[in-house]
């Protein structure tokens, strides 16, 4: 059943895995931290001379460079020898258990001997309060990316009015000619209507009839009422062609209203061209809020992401290891997902109990700090992490950075606080925006910066104060254009320039905002020039738009202008015919009357004389 | 060639003195390694078992190989299943919480949902495989592989050059 030369094989393979164990153990470790470093920093890690001792759970190292993912040709920090004791038995259960880990020999900002940079792979933890995070820090990229800084010189110089109407299609040159148009034929209508009207064949018949009655040959009054009846006829006809004429004079005047009113739109349309036209060129419009976030906004949020991709780190392991139900994940294949079971009486997977640092930076400001609790689940020993460093030197340079990582609460919480002084600016830039291009010759520094994130809320204010300013003016760096000249003018006589940044956030509402003693001066110089420069290409766009509107104007308003006068010339004509012949009417039946009246008249006196006769 | 070789192996596995429970085993521990993530505590554990106990190396490794291939398909059904066995069971969190800080069993990595997930399901086959393997070899060798022999096909390819070929290339290398 037992197969004999197995056993003594298994006892060989044993042997042999303890072997190379004992020898490469060093070499594996090393390796497995330094690409477990790597990766969680996005820049390489790395660790020389290594010694691992399995049974004295004691790992140390000669040093360790950690590259500025930012920059990888620097380190962020080095250290010296350090050494650690773990705790054995916790070894077994795969669980990692430090007392106190010293390092020593802290140096930051070291050269590194080659480029540290390595291609970015880690992943963002998308999952519960850290994806509040990553969303802020998307937030944040998103508020510098849509700033418009990068269309803020080129809309003005490479403004091209021509290939701008090219491309908008000016709408109100087709609506002004459907007005022509819509114009042209009521014009051609009423044209029509006036003329093959029957207005002059009335006017002539009311004429020809009233002139047929001739008083003079009426001798008695027996032809009176005939005449009386013809004359309330024309009066009737007469009536009747009045009220036709109003009837038609009210239609024409209605359309003529109908055509002003379209016509008085013509600017309307124009003015929508322009806007249009506007918002295509995107002509910037200048406010202090754009520029203060143009010139230190990307440097801030620089600096802002580094910190909030720790926070993100350190929630996305509590979260790991603090919810009770792990929500189930898409893992690649044979990964998995490892699923946490706490149990308050054992040991936690990682600790880290002191961590006590101290070194010294390239300029010879001394760094001592210490770090408590790095642990993997809180719970454990219900107090949150806590790391406060400090530094000084003999120049005046003065920090002090505090953070808490507080896991416990049903939120959890971030508390940052940092403050800096005296640190030397010489020989650095503020911005890397065009806007302040400058190098410092000389200059001291003060940043005050605190954070608070709490769940899905954060609140952080920066402040930067940089002092007793000289800027770089060399010869090689002459004003290229017009936004240069304004900023090096400006920046000639400043020595103190302040920069409060606030951010607030709750959920995905976010608002980022920058503000700086700069900001005044340079918008108000900006202002003045560029915003004549602006006002000139506003003005030539308009001047384009009206010259290529005009055409089509002219011939609108000639059409109104001619057809409107000769159509109520001839209205107006008609109109006065209508009321001679009114009056003419009126006039024949007076006469009639008074005919009729004489013609009694003169009967009643020869009746009279009759019966005076003896 | 190499496909005509495992099947040759195979035969010759059926055929050869080892018993039908040897290949059987040889078969379910191939078959856990297989289908188990291959850095895990327990294949350790397995492999000394087949190193100690006088099972059929040659169907071991001809069942890891082919149940690699099933455990890439079946992955995902073995995360889901290892998800519900370390988080549905109400009763079960209190055991795993205990063998979570049990040194040396904390080191299996238990707790990850494909380790459990193939791992379990390798159990439950465990069974039906071995009592199937068993019975197969035992059908073959008594009605099937008479059968074959007296086949055509069978009697032609042995006649043939190219399966002279391999005997003299596996002689060799035996």
């Amino acid at each position: 059943m037992f197969r004999t030369k197995g056993l003594i094989g298994l006892v060989i393979f044993a042997a042999l895995v303890i072997a190379i164990l004992l020898i490469f153990t060093d070499k594996w470790l090393e390796s497995k931290i330094e690409e477990i470093g790597t990766d969680s920093n996005e820049a390489l890690v790395e660790i020389d001379g290594l010694d691992f001792s399995i049974f004295g759970a004691h790992l140390k190292w000669n040093r360790l460079q950690v590259t500025d993912s930012d920059s990888t040709m620097l380190n962020s920090f080095e250290t010296g020898k350090c050494a650690f004791d773990m705790e054995f038995f916790p070894l077994l259960s795969g669980k990692v258990i430090i007392e106190n880990f010293q390092i020593s020999g802290v140096k930051t900002g070291t050269k590194r001997a080659y480029d540290g940079a390595v291609k970015k792979t880690r992943q963002q933890n998308t999952k519960g309060e850290s994806s509040f995070i990553s969303g802020t820090m998307d937030r944040l990229n998103s508020e510098i990316a849509n700033l418009p800084q990068y269309r803020f010189a080129a809309a003005v110089t490479k403004f091209n009015v021509d290939s701008l109407i090219a491309i908008l299609d000016l709408r109100s040159p087709k609506m002004i000619d459907s007005v022509r148009i819509a114009a042209q034929e009521k014009y051609s209508y009423w044209d029509k209507q006036i003329s093959d009207n029957s207005f002059e064949n009335d006017i002539r018949e009311i004429e020809s009839k009233v002139q047929t009655i001739d008083l003079n040959t009426v001798k008695s009054l027996d032809k009176i009422p005939g005449i009386l009846k013809n004359i309330q006829q024309i009066k009737t006809q007469s009536d009747s062609l009045t009220r036709k004429f109003e009837s038609t004079r009210n239609m024409f005047n209605n359309d003529l209203a109908f055509i002003q009113s379209s016509y008085s739109n013509i600017d309307e349309w124009i003015e929508e061209d322009y806007q249009r036209a506007m918002s295509m060129a995107k002509l910037p419009e200048f406010n202090a809020q754009s520029l203060a976030k143009i010139i230190f906004g990307p440097s801030i949020i620089n600096k802002v992401n580094t910190y909030l991709g720790y926070v993100e780190t350190a929630r996305g392991y509590s979260e790991e290891f603090s919810s009770t139900q792990p929500k189930e994940e898409k893992p690649p294949r044979f990964k998995g997902q490892d699923i946490y079971f706490y149990n308050q009486y054992a040991r936690p997977d990682f600790w880290i109990k002191n961590i006590e640092l101290s070194g010294e930076t390239q300029k010879q400001v001394k760094v001592s700090g210490i770090v408590k609790d790095i642990i993997s689940d809180q719970r454990f020993i219900n107090r949150p992490t806590n790391v406060k460093i400090e530094a000084d030197s003999k120049d005046g340079i003065d920090m002090l950075l505090t953070a808490v990582f507080n896991y416990l609460g049903e939120k959890p919480q971030e508390i940052l606080t940092l403050n800096y002084s005296g640190f030397s600016l010489n020989n650095t830039k503020l911005s890397d925006s065009k806007f302040l291009p400058n190098n410092i010759r000389e200059g001291v520094g003060i940043i005050d910066a605190n954070f608070d994130i709490q769940g899905s809320e954060i609140i952080g204010n920066i402040g930067f104060k940089a002092d007793n300013l000289k800027f770089d003016f060399d010869e090689g760096m002459k004003a290229e254009n017009k936004f240069e000249e304004i900023i090096q003018e400006m920046i000639t006589d400043i020595r103190l320039i302040t920069v409060e940044a606030t951010i607030r956030g709750v959920g995905n509402d976010l608002k980022f905002t920058v503000n700086s003693n700069i900001d005044k001066l340079l918008s108000d110089k900006l202002n003045s020039i560029i915003g004549r420069e602006i006002n000139d290409a506003k003005q030539k766009l308009m001047s384009k738009i009206n010259a290529e509107v005009a055409k089509y104007k002219e011939a609108a308003e000639k059409v109104v202008r001619e057809k409107e006068t000769e159509l109520k010339t001839k209205v107006e004509k008609y109109q006065t015919i209508v009321q001679e012949k009114v009056k003419l009417v009126e006039a024949k039946k007076k006469e009639v009357e008074d005919k009729k009246k004489k013609i009694e008249d003169e009967a009643k006196g020869n009746m009279l004389n009759i019966f005076k006769k003896p | 060639m190499f496909g005509f070789e495992i099947l040759a192996k195979l035969f010759k596995i059926l055929r050869s003195g080892s018993s039908p429970a040897q290949i059987a085993w040889g078969f379910n521990f191939g078959m856990i390694i297989g289908l188990t993530p291959l850095m895990s505590l327990h294949n350790l554990l397995i492999l000394i078992l087949v190193i100690v106990f006088n099972v059929n190396l040659s169907v071991v490794f001809f069942s890891i190989a082919l149940f690699s291939g099933f455990a890439y398909l079946l992955d995902p059904l073995f995360h889901n299943f290892g998800y519900y066995l370390l988080t549905a069971p109400e009763f079960l969190q209190g055991f795993y919480t205990a063998i979570y800080n049990i040194p040396l069993i904390a080191l299996s990595n238990f707790n990850n949902t494909v380790v459990i997930g193939s791992f379990i399901s390798s159990l439950l086959l465990l069974t039906p495989f071995f009592f199937g393997v068993k019975s197969f070899v035992v059908v073959y060798r008594e009605k099937i592989d008479p059968k074959l022999e007296k086949l055509k096909i069978v009697k032609i390819v042995k006649s043939s050059k190219i399966y002279g070929f391999y005997e003299k290339i596996r002689d060799w290398r035996d």
